[in-house]
């Protein structure tokens, strides 16, 4: 499903050149719920950010869903973002002038897609997230976890194979983030999709299947959360980083 | 593109208020060209309808303009003879003077204001009211007089060909009947209308109490009520009964005849534009009244059908006498057409640059927009937004904004010029005209400008990498950017003084100052607001922060973090004060250097063709020093100079040397007032004004070409004069010949010149007698007197040369006002712009604003800051428009002096520039203020908020 292959990818900050990248190799074979963890500076997102086509690597392969997407063109990038990709962000997901159902359609919008058909697929995904009484509020009448469960109906308007969150808690309390956590944790299960979520948090690492350990451009190890709890999670994580 | 519309509605309902402020300026600048385009159109189209009126609808003419041989029957039959003829009629033209004699129970002065109620105004505003306290009013009989251009009118054919609009009656059936328009009516009612003053006439009634009839004089059947009124309200009731009206009698005062009594049948409404008193007879009686039986001015001929009006002049063109010319009417109204066409040009250049300006406030307006929005932007790109949807929306938000205001704007601009035309009703009757093509040029220009404003967001937009936009930073401006934009500004501004300077013909320097000159004067002071906004800050940041008590830092960052936004703000801002500056500055200028230095005559009397006893008359008066008459002829004239030259048109001023230079006081800036006289009475030599010499490069010693209907003659020039003013009389009063050949300066040679080389023998007609006056004569009281002296004599005007440039100047004046007028509309609509930028400013800051608010600064210390950034921006407006008001200066004085010939000594005039900067500076601190009230009332909680999603 998701395949990277030695990629490298460095940018320039300021006059310096910075190696964010160094060689990653990370698989995703199977549907799920997926954590990549790093400390600041790791290259975390630059991953994220490589993984939804918004920019390409300097060295390597990365294949989703069949489709080697380093080599896709611009315009070939934005169709795939749009119709294979489901991208959540921390912050800004929402547009807003928009309502809750006019954002959650705008991919089909985008695509020039029948709009009762796109209108009827965005209501159903919002209901299903919990959001059938609110579909005609602007997102600053949502709260934080709404507008996020906002933003996962849109990611999933064209139910696609893998699912890119970037620190989606970032901004939330911990009570609206253990359940946005669940909720991914049980999308992934249900629609047979990947979801790989970048975070700095532990708790959120311990809804996931599997974490992925990112330290000087690397994947340094694969933790397998089954049977670790929170704090399970964290010790492994640790030790990790410090054997890196 | 569905998907692009949806982006571009959600992009405009997120800001509201800055969207409307952004319509509002399209709308405003739509207005304004739409309401100069009606205005202009209305006028137009009253010069067209007042020209029709003055040509006719006949197929051909035969003139002999300024020749003293008139057409006459045997020429009249000779045509009417050509088969290809249906009908033909010679008209006559004569100047004249009508007098009432009325009983006057009201007494006031004869000069008075009428109401503002169109034709037929009644008794009860010809004199004031009457004294309240007066018992009985005892009457008098006053005469009022007034000239009057006549034309014949001949029943049947000019019914058709030349038909006279009527405001009350009909035309005259008989030779006792005339008719009259409503300017004759007043001056015979003793009105002195605001029309007659501000019109291109300087006629002043002649009033005068006449013996009682019951004395004894030869019109004593004349009914002329009783001897006394017993109460102001019957003097009121009798003053209306026996007043000028349809129906009543009045006198044709023909030269050296008893007066003629003729019946008032109909009165036309006053002529468009002002213009002189008229009247209409029928050709016999107006023939017999002026000695001139048989006689014609002109003979207009309508063709058979399917016969070509061109061909059948050019067939018959040899059998016309000497002198006379047949033309088409279509050739004769062309010129008037290419003069008209040309104010379309200059309708274009002004609305291009006031759309222009709405392009940058949008261009501004909403690449803030894009910069505020581009992480939103990111996330669309991130989820599959095409670059050219992105685009689209852009492009579509300019679209509305354009198109929205254009649909405001064009019926606002509509509806000020009406107000306007219908203001000035009374004074000038000027009709609503619809300008097709102004309108157009407002609406598509407004779409235009939208579309333009968008184009650069649209691009700034498309080509944003998500990436980046998700992660972008705070980067200020590379500097070497605002070197660039300096360098690139510096060079369009010095494109622009090197083709006005080196241009040197007139067509040449027209055509590369709209191309060239203008556009790159334009976008060179836009683009210097940029680097100007920053230097301003630069050097006059801290002052300026110490006026308004804030720190210096923090306005100076907030300046340089943004200073294309500033910059181009300021430009937008300019563009008002520079075309007052310039207006100004040239307007004082010309007044000054042109009018100034113009010796007018003393005094002078007009007609359409004046006698010699005329001229003796005058002479025998004693506060007449001296007469001498001058005719005016429209030539042609060509010559080598640097380069050939085309035919101009050009004023022929004829004269007699011996008088003229006795009493004209003139300064010869080359040749010899001696050896000029005799060369002059010779008859091959002429002299010619300053601006003929500055215009056409021709001076002492040069021969010069001039052409007259068929006749070519070469000339000497043997001086070169300060201008006499006589050209501008002859142009002012319309003397010369006819249909809107308007001259460009003028040459001076005798009559007998004229005679001889140019006129094939014919005695040239006087239509100007230039007077000097005797010392201690008062302007006012010589008026007077040469109207009633001359009155017999078929004068059209008299008037003094101070009382001429006080009405010119008078003229230069309004002029100013209502360009200064234009002037403040475009700062009000650049204002908008600031408006913009203050709420766009404060609403990307609010996180910074809600931090300083925190650590301790007061509300009103932020609300100060945004005042100061805003008076950056007014400052450098200020500095720019200034400039490019001055460098406008400079460039209309190069083309007045190339292509008029009118050298001008700029200087600026600084209270108006003063004026101008206080407009300015108010203006944006005005616009800022609603955006400031409103962050002074929001707390730092609110503020702080602002950098949640």
């Amino acid at each position: 499903m998701l395949l990277c292959s030695n990629v490298y990818k460095s940018y320039h900050l300021g006059e310096r050149r910075v190696a964010a990248l160094r060689g990653v190799d990370l698989t995703i074979d199977d549907p799920g719920f997926y954590a990549i963890m790093g400390r600041s500076g790791s290259g975390k997102s630059t991953l994220l950010h490589l993984l939804a086509a918004l920019d390409k690597p300097d060295e390597g392969t990365i294949t989703l869903a069949g489709q080697r997407i380093d080599r896709l063109s611009e315009s070939q990038a934005t169709v795939f973002r749009r119709t294979q990709i489901g991208i959540v962000f921390q912050q800004f997901n929402l547009i807003p002038t928009l309502t809750a159902v006019e954002n959650a359609e705008l991919p089909a919008i985008l695509s020039g897609d029948e709009p009762a058909k796109a209108r009827a697929r965005a209501k159903d995904l919002l209901a299903r997230l919990g959001l059938a009484e609110r579909l005609d509020h602007r997102p600053d009448a949502l709260s934080g976890g709404e507008q996020q469960r906002v933003a996962i109906a849109r990611a999933l308007h064209y139910a696609p194979p893998i699912l890119l969150a970037d620190e989606p808690t970032g901004n939330l309390d911990s009570a609206s983030s253990q359940s946005l956590w669940g909720l991914l944790a049980e999308i992934a299960i249900e629609r047979k999709i990947s979801i790989v979520m970048v975070t700095h948090e532990p708790a959120a690492a311990a809804h996931c299947r599997s974490v992925f350990v990112i330290a000087d451009g690397r994947v340094k190890t694969r933790i397998e959360t089954e049977g670790l709890d929170e704090s399970g999670v964290a010790a492994r994580y640790q030790q990790s980083v410090a054997a890196s | 593109m569905r998907a692009a519309w949806r982006l571009a509605i959600s992009s405009l309902s997120q800001r509201p208020s800055r969207s409307v402020l952004l319509l509002l300026v399209v709308a405003l600048s739509a207005a304004l060209v739409c309401g100069v385009a009606t205005a202009m159109a209305s006028v137009t189209e009253s010069l067209r309808s007042r020209m029709v009126g003055a040509v006719g609808t006949a197929d051909l003419k035969i003139v002999t303009p300024a020749s003293a041989k008139p057409l006459d029957d045997e020429l009249l039959a000779k045509v009417r003879r050509w088969p290809e003829v249906r009908a033909a009629e010679g008209r006559l033209r004569a100047a004249a003077a009508l007098r009432a004699v009325r009983p006057v129970w009201i007494q006031k002065d004869a000069v008075t204001e009428p109401r503002r109620d169109g034709i037929g105004n009644n008794a009860s505003n010809s004199s004031s009211l009457p004294r309240s306290d007066a018992p009985s009013l005892p009457r008098t009989v006053r005469s009022f007089a007034v000239n009057v251009y006549f034309e014949s009118f001949r029943p049947g054919f000019d019914d058709v060909h030349r038909p006279v609009t009527l405001a009350q009656g009909r035309m005259p059936l008989n030779a006792t009947e005339i008719a009259v328009d409503q300017t004759v009516i007043d001056r015979l009612r003793g009105i002195e209308s605001n029309a007659a003053r501000r019109s291109g006439t300087l006629s002043a009634l002649i009033s005068g109490t006449v013996p009682d009839v019951e004395e004894g004089r030869a019109d004593a059947d004349q009914d002329l009520g009783p001897a006394v009124a017993t109460s102001p309200d019957q003097a009121r009731t009798l003053q209306e009964k026996y007043q000028v009206a349809i129906g009543q009698q009045i006198e044709f005062i023909p030269a050296g005849k008893p007066p003629i009594k003729l019946t008032i049948v109909g009165i036309a409404p006053p002529g468009v534009l002002g213009g002189r008193p008229r009247g209409w007879m029928l050709p016999d009686a107006l023939a017999l009244a002026t000695d001139q039986a048989g006689r014609y001015n002109e003979i207009e001929l309508v063709l058979e059908t399917g016969a070509n009006a061109e061909t059948v002049a050019a067939n018959r063109r040899g059998e016309m006498p000497d002198d006379a010319v047949l033309q088409s009417t279509a050739k004769v109204t062309s010129n008037l057409e290419q003069n008209l066409r040309a104010n379309q040009i200059g309708l274009i250049v002004a609305s291009t640059m006031a759309f222009l300006s709405a392009a940058f406030i949008i261009l501004t307006g909403m690449t803030t927009g894009v910069v505020e929005r581009q992480r939103e932007l990111a996330i669309l790109r991130c989820i599959g937004a095409a670059r050219l949807q992105i685009a689209a929306s852009q492009i579509f938000v300019g679209l509305l904004i354009g198109t929205a205001g254009s649909l405001l704007g064009a019926p606002l601009g509509i509806a000020i010029a009406s107000l306007v035309i219908w203001w000035f009703q009374a004074d000038f009757k000027i009709e609503l005209a619809f300008p097709w093509f102004g309108l157009s040029v407002g609406v598509i220009g407004s779409i235009i400008a939208g579309l333009l404003g968008a184009a650069f967001p649209a691009w700034r937009a498309a080509r944003m990498e998500p990436l980046k936009a998700l992660t972008a930073r705070a980067d200020l401006p590379k500097r070497s950017s605002l070197w660039k934009v300096l360098a690139i500004s510096l060079l369009m501004l010095l494109t622009h003084y090197l083709v006005v300077t080196f241009a040197n013909t007139p067509n040449a320097i027209f055509i590369l100052y709209v191309a060239i000159a203008l556009p790159c004067m334009f976008f060179g002071y836009f683009l210097l607001g940029v680097p100007l906004t920053t230097g301003v800050v630069e050097v006059g940041g801290r002052a300026i922060a110490r006026l308004l008590g804030v720190p210096a830092t923090l306005l100076q960052r907030s300046i340089r973090r943004t200073p294309y936004r500033h910059g181009f703000t300021a430009g937008a801002l300019m563009a008002g004060l520079a075309l007052m500056v310039a207006i100004w500055t040239q307007g004082s200028s010309f007044a000054r250097d042109w009018l100034g230095k113009m010796q007018f005559p003393d005094a002078f009397v007009t007609g359409l063709a004046l006698s010699d006893k005329s001229v003796d008359k005058l002479r025998s008066m004693p506060e007449i020093a001296g007469a001498t008459p001058l005719s005016i002829v429209r030539v042609e004239t060509s010559g080598n100079s640097i380069g050939p030259m085309r035919n101009l048109k050009t004023t022929f001023i004829g004269f007699d040397p011996d008088s003229f230079f006795r009493m004209m006081n003139i300064t010869w800036l080359q040749g010899d007032q001696a050896l000029a006289q005799k060369r002059l009475n010779d008859g091959d030599a002429i002299i010619v004004a300053r601006e003929f010499l500055a215009s056409k490069g021709l001076g002492l010693g040069d021969r010069v070409s001039v052409r007259y209907q068929s006749r070519s003659s070469d000339f000497e020039i043997v001086g070169v004069v300060t201008s006499p003013g006589l050209d501008v009389v002859s142009n002012f009063f319309d003397l010369g010949d006819m249909y809107v050949d308007q001259a460009v300066s003028a040459v001076f040679g005798s009559r007998k010149a004229l005679r001889d080389r140019l006129l094939g023998g014919n005695e040239p007609p006087t239509q100007l007698i230039s007077l000097s006056l005797a010392p201690g004569t008062e302007d006012a009281k010589v008026a007077a007197d040469v109207r009633a002296a001359m009155m017999e004599f078929g004068v059209l005007d008299v008037g003094t040369g101070r009382t001429l440039k006080n009405v010119i100047n008078g003229a230069i004046g309004r002029s100013l006002y209502i360009v200064s007028a234009i002037a403040l509309m475009s700062k009000l609509v650049a204002s908008l712009g600031v408006a913009n930028l203050i709420v766009a400013a404060i609403e990307g800051r609010r996180f910074e604003f809600g931090v300083l608010r925190a650590v301790g600064a007061s509300r009103w210390m932020v609300c100060r800051l945004v005042l100061a950034e805003a008076l950056v921006v007014a400052i450098s407006a200020a500095v720019l428009g200034t400039l490019m008001g001055l460098q406008g200066s400079y460039g209309g004085k190069r083309l007045n002096s190339v292509i008029a010939g009118i050298d001008l000594t700029l200087r600026p005039q600084w209270d108006a520039i003063g004026i101008g900067w206080l407009i300015v500076i108010a203006l944006t601190l005005l616009a800022a203020a609603p955006a400031v009230i409103a962050l002074s009332r929001q707390e730092p909680r609110e503020l702080l908020a602002a950098v949640k999603g």
